[in-house]
């Protein structure tokens, strides 16, 4: 079992009545909210975070991708991997991921991924999302009809100019090039391994599985409305004789303490704050005309990672529904492991993503926070899955040599 | 040409004392496309093209049809049209356009569009301006200015659009606009009755927003107002005065950079202003079209 802390880098400090003034947390969140001298705090809190967990003992660190987001503020998650390459020596560096369609040409991803796979000594994962609709459609305005198009031509240009030795030219849709070659390579050969984040469009899953890529389902409403989802892509898989849970990874909000007591003191209002305050994203920028596939409509699946509570009108949600209805698992180290064993077995999933900063959560908590679910919950998991190979982390990777010369006597 | 006659289409536009509409289907050969065409009346024909609600009923088209034959093809992704997917720029959509012409043998007759429908007139009349004898354009989409942006429907909601499309929200096709469901909020199960009718309703919409999305988004500019010089035929610029969509302040534009251009201005209707005042607009394009 591999297990990532996940870091969506949100802004903690939204006023108290957002959700009463303003029209959306995302797209057209009003930049006066925004305090970049509080920004500066945050994106270092942030990294530290991420280093945090490295040295505790998770196996990844994963950043990603949302634009003009009040609870995502990396819309380049390469720069803060770029960060963390240099600050960690063994964990997996997972970018979850670049936009594709949203980069032009492509192959800028092709060559800053091959940057960080340098950088790190190998230890890149690359995530390529299709993206969501608000950053996409909204924030970047592809027309959200051809967004999928745009998407599938950019991965083949991409995985073609890391595997490709010679000099090609390439003649798409989107993107016309006569030289592609990209200096630098990746160190991983033939290339680092892909994961696809996916917010339920069943095209996704079809397509991991033909590609081998891992397919991630990133979702805020937790393991039990995830089941559908991840049902869903079992099934495809069984199908084409797939079953290796490293194929398949998940995003949880795990919050640990040592009694119910401080669980409800130090976590309510933050848990409150993301559900209630940082989902509340305007209705209308979720679902652009051609973002849900007509196959995706049909199958009666939601449009977007977005959970129903973050919903304009929808009500807001107390600590302890959104834990009933696990959207979080919070609790005691034991309690916690139990929970997320039943989360790892019942999604079947190899590859686990916790969210162990989220919200307002400062700092500090945080940090202790990361300490309790690393030191006495993950080793009680590790062991799952051991009978499987995962095929879908880095290999091999190096460790980096000593930057600075000796310094002669 | 094999049209293929399909008589299981439903009339609703009823106000026509003539033959009910016909609906045939033809195929073209590049693309591949199916093109469902709606046929009415008789006599010398107008090429109309539909707004982004589609033309469902539209009274417009009954009304023309008293008088003339309307043949309107329906946008690809409107209902049995196919084939949005093949047009990735203006050029394919004027190419698919006179396509269609060259297989119904049409040339040299009047082009009324409205709305999305108005914006693709535009443009086949401003590529292949010797086709058309006359050019009516209902509020189209097309042009773009900053300081008066159209309004974003793709981004609103059923009830918000209904405001913006009609002057009076109580009328008939307000209603029932208001009343659609909207994606984002449903999950559905695809194995009840409600669940299936509901998905049809939805994947209906999808078809023809996405369809329109391809030309319209983010900002329904592709450049039109680069060619508009072209466009010398007799032409009549309509629009609703109480347009909630594109505003009317819009027609101005068209018509300055059009010679010989008349702006006509209908109180009390908004965007869909076909449907609001099919007579008072019938009016005007057969008075440009049939002058006494």
């Amino acid at each position: 079992m591999k297990l990532e802390m996940f870091h969506l880098c949100p802004y903690r400090n939204l006023p108290k009545d957002f959700r009463e003034k303003y029209h959306s947390v995302w797209v057209d969140v009003p930049s006066h909210l925004f305090d970049a001298e509080t920004a500066h705090r945050i994106y270092n809190q942030t990294l530290d975070e991420l280093k945090f967990a490295a040295e505790m003992g998770y196996d990844g660190i994963c950043v990603n991708e949302h634009h003009q987001n009040a609870y995502g503020i990396m819309p380049s998650p390469n720069l803060m991997a770029a960060a963390m390459s240099r600050e960690t020596r063994d964990v997996a560096i997972i970018v979850m991921g670049n936009s594709i369609a949203l980069y032009n040409p492509p192959i800028r991803v092709a060559e800053e991924f091959a940057m960080l796979d340098c950088i790190s000594g190998g230890r890149l994962v690359a995530g390529f999302p299709v993206g969501t609709c608000a950053d996409t459609a909204y924030g970047y305005g592809v027309s959200p009809a051809s967004l999928r198009d745009k998407y599938a031509e950019a991965e083949d240009l991409i995985l073609k100019a890391w595997e490709e030795d010679e000099v090609f030219s390439f003649d798409g849709k989107y993107t016309q090039l006569r030289y592609v070659n990209i200096w630098p390579r990746p160190i991983q050969k033939p290339r680092p391994p892909v994961w696809v984040p996916g917010a339920g469009s069943i095209e996704t899953w079809d397509t991991c599985i033909r590609k081998g890529h891992l397919y991630a389902y990133l979702s805020y409403s937790g393991y039990k409305r995830g089941k559908k989802v991840m049902e869903g892509f079992w099934k495809v898989a069984n199908e084409a004789g797939v079953d290796n849970p490293y194929h398949a990874g998940f995003l949880q909000l795990v919050c640990v303490a040592r009694s119910e007591q401080e669980l409800q003191d130090k976590w309510a209002e933050h848990a409150e704050y993301f559900y209630n305050k940082m989902l509340y994203v305007y209705e209308g920028f979720n679902d652009a005309p051609g973002y849900r596939t007509i196959d995706t409509i049909r199958a009666g699946l939601l449009a977007q990672t977005i959970s129903r509570f973050g919903r304009p009108g929808v009500g807001t949600k107390s600590f302890d529904e959104l834990r009933e209805a696990g959207n979080i698992v919070a609790g005691t180290p034991s309690q916690v492991t139990e929970q997320l064993e039943q989360v790892i077995k019942g999604l079947r999933v190899g590859h686990l993503m916790i969210l162990n900063q989220f919200g307002s959560a400062p700092h500090e908590l945080a940090l202790e926070n990361i300490e309790l679910t690393a030191k006495e919950v993950l080793p009680n998991l590790r062991h799952l899955w051991n009978e499987y190979e995962d095929h879908w982390w880095p290999q091999n990777a190096i460790m980096r040599e000593a930057t600075r010369p000796a310094v002669p006597a | 040409m094999a049209a293929e006659r399909d008589n299981a289409g439903s009339d609703k536009t009823g106000s026509s004392s003539l033959t009910p509409p016909r609906r045939h289907r033809i195929s073209l050969e590049g693309g591949g496309q199916h093109v469902e065409l709606v046929q009415c009346g008789e006599g010398s024909p107008v090429f109309y093209l539909h707004g982004l609600l589609g033309c469902e009923g539209d009274p417009l088209v009954a009304e023309l049809a008293k008088r003339r034959q309307v043949v309107a093809p329906l946008i690809p992704g409107y209902g049995a049209s196919t084939g949005g997917e093949e047009l990735a720029d203006m050029h394919d959509l004027v190419i698919y356009y006179l396509e269609i012409l060259d297989r119904l043998g049409l040339r040299d007759l009047p082009l009324v569009g409205h709305s999305l429908g108005g914006m693709f007139a535009a443009e086949l009349a401003a590529a292949a301006p010797e086709r058309f004898s006359h050019l009516v354009l209902l509020a189209p989409f097309g042009l773009w200015d900053d300081s008066e942006p159209t309004f974003d429907f793709f981004a609103a909601s059923p009830q918000e659009q209904a405001r913006a499309f009609y002057s009076d929200v109580d009328s008939e096709g307000a209603l029932a606009l208001a009343k659609a469901p909207v994606e984002a909020a449903t999950e559905v199960d695809p194995a009840t009755v409600e669940g299936r009718a509901l998905i049809d309703n939805l994947v209906e919409r999808a078809k023809t927003m996405m369809s329109a999305a391809r030309f319209l988004w983010p900002i329904p500019n592709r450049g039109l107002s680069r060619r508009l010089y072209r466009l010398t035929m007799p032409t009549l610029v309509v629009w609703g005065a109480n347009d909630g969509v594109i505003p009317p302040s819009y027609a101005s534009r068209f018509a300055e950079a059009m010679r010989g251009c008349k702006i006509v201005v209908i109180p009390e209707a908004s965007h869909m202003l076909s449907e609001e005042r099919p007579h008072d607009v019938a009016r005007e394009i057969l008075t440009l079209i049939d002058p006494l």
